[in-house]
C-alpha cells in the first residue's frame, strides 16, 4: 500500500469513528431525551384521563348518542364493557350536564408496563329544562389507563366515594 | 520524488480537512450544544422522590385535619411537626378559632386520605391532589361525612416533606 493510500485509509477510519461519535452525541444526552419523552407519555395519560372524566360526567340527552361515542372512544377493556352496558340501560333524562376537570394528578405511572393511574376532580353544572338555578356537583374519579397502539385508553374508572 | 512528496502532502491535507469538517458538523449537531433540559415536572420520573413525598404528606394531611376537642394541644404539636413555619403562621388564626369552638361543641374530626396523587414534583417542592374524607361529630349529633378534594403544596426541608399550603378544590 502506498503512502498516499495509507493516509486515505487512515483518514477514512478517522472519519468513520468521528461520524459514529457524532451520531452518538446527537442521540445522546440519552437520559434527558428519554426523560422528556417519558414525561410526555405521562402527561398524555393525564390528558386522556381528564377527557374521559369530563365525557363521563357530561353524559346527557343533548347530543344523543354522540356523548356515549366520545366516551367509549376513550375506553377499553372492562371500562368499555361496563359503559356499553350502561348505555343500553340508561333512559332519557331532562337534565343537561356541563363538566370541567378542576384538577388532576398522577397516582401511579409505570412507563415500562405502559400503565398509568390518574385522579381527576371534576365540577359538573347540572341544569334542568324548567330553568331552575343550576346546581354544582363535585366528582372525584380514579382512572386506570393502558397505553395501546391507538394511544392511552381508560381500562378502569371509578368514582371515589 | 518531489512530485510524490507533494502528492502525499496534498492527500494528507485533504484527509485532515475532511476530518475537521466532520468535527465541525458534529459540533453543529450536538457536540457542543447543551443537553436538553430535564423535564420540569419529575412526578414519577424520579420514582423514589415521588414515593417519599406521597408517603410523608398523606399521613401529614390526615393528622392536620383530624382533631379531638379533648386533645387540642397535642393536635397543635402534631400540626407544627408537619407544616412549614410560614404555613404555621398562616393558619394560627384558624387554630385559635378551633381552640375556642371545638370544646364548646365537643367536636371530633377524623380525616382519611382515600386517594393520593402528584400534580407536580420539583427538587424541593411538590404539589399533590388528595381525595380526603372527613367525619365530624358534635355533641348530641350524628356524624357528618364530608368528601373533599385538596391540593397540597409541599416543601422539602432537609429529608422531610412538610405541608406549605392547602386549597380545597
Amino acid at each position: 500500500m502506498s503512502a498516499t493510500a495509507r493516509v486515505l485509509v487512515l483518514a477514512a477510519l478517522v472519519c468513520l469513528a468521528a461520524s459514529q461519535g457524532c451520531a452518538s452525541t446527537a442521540d445522546g444526552g440519552a437520559l434527558p431525551v428519554v426523560g422528556n419523552s417519558t414525561a410526555e407519555l405521562r402527561d398524555e395519560s393525564v390528558q386522556v384521563a381528564e377527557q374521559a372524566a369530563v365525557a363521563l360526567t357530561s353524559l346527557d340527552d343533548r347530543d344523543g348518542e354522540a356523548g356515549y361515542d366520545r366516551l367509549l372512544e376513550l375506553l377499553t377493556g372492562p371500562a368499555r364493557q361496563e359503559w356499553e352496558q350502561r348505555r343500553a340501560e340508561l333512559g332519557s333524562d331532562t337534565t343537561t350536564l356541563d363538566s370541567v376537570a378542576t384538577t388532576s394528578g398522577v397516582a401511579a405511572f409505570d412507563p415500562a408496563a405502559a400503565t398509568s393511574t390518574v385522579l381527576v376532580a371534576v365540577t359538573t353544572t347540572v341544569s334542568t329544562e324548567q330553568g331552575a338555578t343550576p346546581e354544582e356537583r363535585r366528582h372525584r374519579l380514579q382512572l386506570s389507563l393502558i397505553s395501546t397502539p391507538a394511544g392511552w385508553k381508560v381500562s378502569q374508572l371509578q368514582f371515589v366515594e | 520524488m518531489r512530485t510524490d512528496r507533494l502528492r502525499r502532502t496534498a492527500a494528507l491535507l485533504v484527509a485532515l480537512a475532511a476530518v475537521a469538517a466532520l468535527g465541525a458538523d458534529c459540533a453543529g449537531e450536538g457536540g457542543t450544544d447543551p443537553p436538553p433540559a430535564p423535564p420540569a415536572n419529575l412526578a414519577f420520573l424520579d420514582v423514589e422522590a415521588s414515593r417519599a413525598v406521597l408517603d410523608q404528606i398523606t399521613p401529614a394531611v390526615q393528622r392536620f385535619y383530624s382533631y379531638d376537642f379533648q386533645r387540642l394541644d397535642e393536635h397543635e404539636q402534631e400540626i407544627m411537626a408537619v407544616t412549614t413555619a410560614r404555613f404555621w403562621s398562616d393558619i394560627a388564626p384558624t387554630l385559635e378559632i378551633v381552640r375556642e369552638v371545638a370544646p364548646r361543641k365537643q367536636i371530633v374530626v377524623t380525616a382519611t386520605v382515600v386517594a393520593a396523587s402528584l400534580r407536580g414534583l420539583e427538587p424541593s417542592r411538590a404539589e399533590l391532589l388528595l381525595f380526603v374524607n372527613r367525619s365530624t361529630t358534635q355533641a348530641g349529633a350524628p356524624p357528618q361525612p364530608d368528601a373533599t378534594s385538596i391540593v397540597v403544596t409541599a416543601a422539602q426541608i432537609g429529608p422531610v416533606w412538610r405541608i406549605d399550603g392547602l386549597e380545597l378544590v
